[in-house]
């Protein structure tokens, strides 16, 4: 391959506004809006207060995962929810699912609020350690050190979200409560002007300090919609490719990944755990090398 | 086929917000158990125990169901200085939630 086919290759670097003019742009002003609209809804839920006359949404009519945990109860009983749950968390729910089938886990990549506080806290992190060297430093041993143990364990930590969804659906069905309420970190975070030290909060605190050292933690290892989705995502027509003739193995789309997927040995990217946000896309450097593809479903061809 | 990444996000936020629109057109959407789907205000009937909902009071479900409060708390051992305004939802605990408090009240109506 010749020199100047390798120069045509490589994308033009763009600079000032057209710097921004990136799906990634689009994609951060698509999640600051949803989470500016779950605030909005929060804060005008908690200023109007349960006794309220006025009918105000709760966060929680809005979580695309109540509507899993009620699905049961909602077809068993003939129409009636469990507690904190709608007919919107239904409705929301299929709309994460039928995105799931489509286009695979893009709400995560996409729309998810926590997903997004995570991704802040990620971002804020690695401006921490590119703005002052003692904190670079601090977090570069403790990422070596603790490398080795940290490969091992998140390997199988992956799974554990299956678990999770297998139990909190589950055991809505059984006791016709959310019985993973209590442990979630998101209905914490949307119920935290209730001041009730819940074991959600603790999941949550270790999820935001996580989020300094790992990007998405309760995306990776423990979130349940996340893996409903990514598993009906499988099944979706749309899936991501690595062209090996266009690709240097530069690594920086397995550095660009949240996920922590190793893009770069990849030939296509179809994984259960791949949110769709297209950092790799995006990041990439080589013309054609990283694309978003239609194709069958399946097969990724 | 290849997918340029606007249009993909493009076509994210139309399927799933498509998705929601379409649903609340034909009119299946309700963000709160005060109103029902037509945005009629919903209040406990003593004909039927499902009108029952989180956000209503046990005084509510006490007048509604012609129950004494103090037999509702003692029923599900809840403490017996539980506020009448307390509602439904902030009572889950183990020992009560409102499937069990439904099929507790159609008992009793059944063996008044």
């Amino acid at each position: 391959m010749s020199t100047q086919t390798l120069q045509v290759q490589i994308k033009p670097r763009l600079k000032g506004v057209q710097a921004l003019l990136t799906h990634q742009t689009v994609r951060r002003l698509v999640q600051l809006a949803i989470a500016a609209f779950i605030t909005y809804i929060t804060v005008v839920h908690v200023v109007a207060g349960e006794s309220s006359t006025n009918v105000t949404a709760s966060p929680e009519a809005f979580c695309p995962f109540g509507g899993l945990e009620t699905f049961y109860q909602y077809i068993i009983s003939g129409g009636t929810f469990v507690s904190h749950t709608h007919l919107s968390n239904l409705v929301v729910a299929a709309a994460v699912l039928i995105t799931a089938l489509l286009l695979r886990s893009a709400f995560c990549g996409w729309i998810c609020p926590l997903g997004f506080i995570q991704d802040i806290i990620h971002g804020f992190s690695a401006w921490l350690q590119k703005k002052f060297v003692p904190v670079r430093k601090l977090f570069r041993t403790i990422s070596q050190r603790g490398q080795p143990v940290w490969k091992f364990l998140d390997k199988y930590l992956r799974f554990v979200k299956y678990g999770v969804l297998v139990w909190a659906v589950t055991g809505a069905a059984i006791y016709g409560v959310m019985v993973f309420r209590d442990y979630d970190p998101w209905s914490a975070l949307i119920n935290i002007s209730e001041w009730i030290v819940t074991p959600g909060l603790i999941v949550l605190g270790f999820t935001l300090v996580g989020s300094l050292f790992v990007e998405r933690p309760w995306c990776r290892y423990a979130c349940p919609l996340g893996a409903a989705s990514g598993l009906l995502g499988k099944l979706s027509p749309v899936y991501l490719k690595r062209n090996a003739d266009a690709c240097t193995s530069c690594k920086i789309c397995t550095k660009a990944c949240p996920m922590g997927l190793q893009v770069h040995t990849a030939t296509t990217i179809t994984s259960v755990d791949c949110v769709s946000c297209l950092e790799c896309v995006g990041e990439c450097p080589r013309d054609g090398a990283m694309e978003v593809k239609v194709g069958f479903p399946l097969m990724a061809k | 086929m290849k997918i340029n990444p606007f249009v993909y996000g493009a076509i994210v936020l139309v399927v799933f917000l498509g998705v929601i629109f379409g649903f609340q057109q034909a009119g299946v959407w309700s963000i709160s158990g005060k109103v029902d789907t037509t945005g009629q205000a919903i209040q406990p009937s003593a004909a039927d125990v499902n009108t029952i909902k989180g956000w209503m009071t046990l005084e509510q479900v006490s007048t509604a169901f012609n129950v004494p409060v103090a037999d509702i708390l003692s029923a599900f051992n809840l403490p017996a200085d539980t506020p009448a305004s307390t509602a439904m939802k902030d009572l889950e605990s183990d020992t009560f939630d409102i499937i069990s408090l439904r099929a507790w009240l159609l008992e009793r109506q059944s063996n008044p």
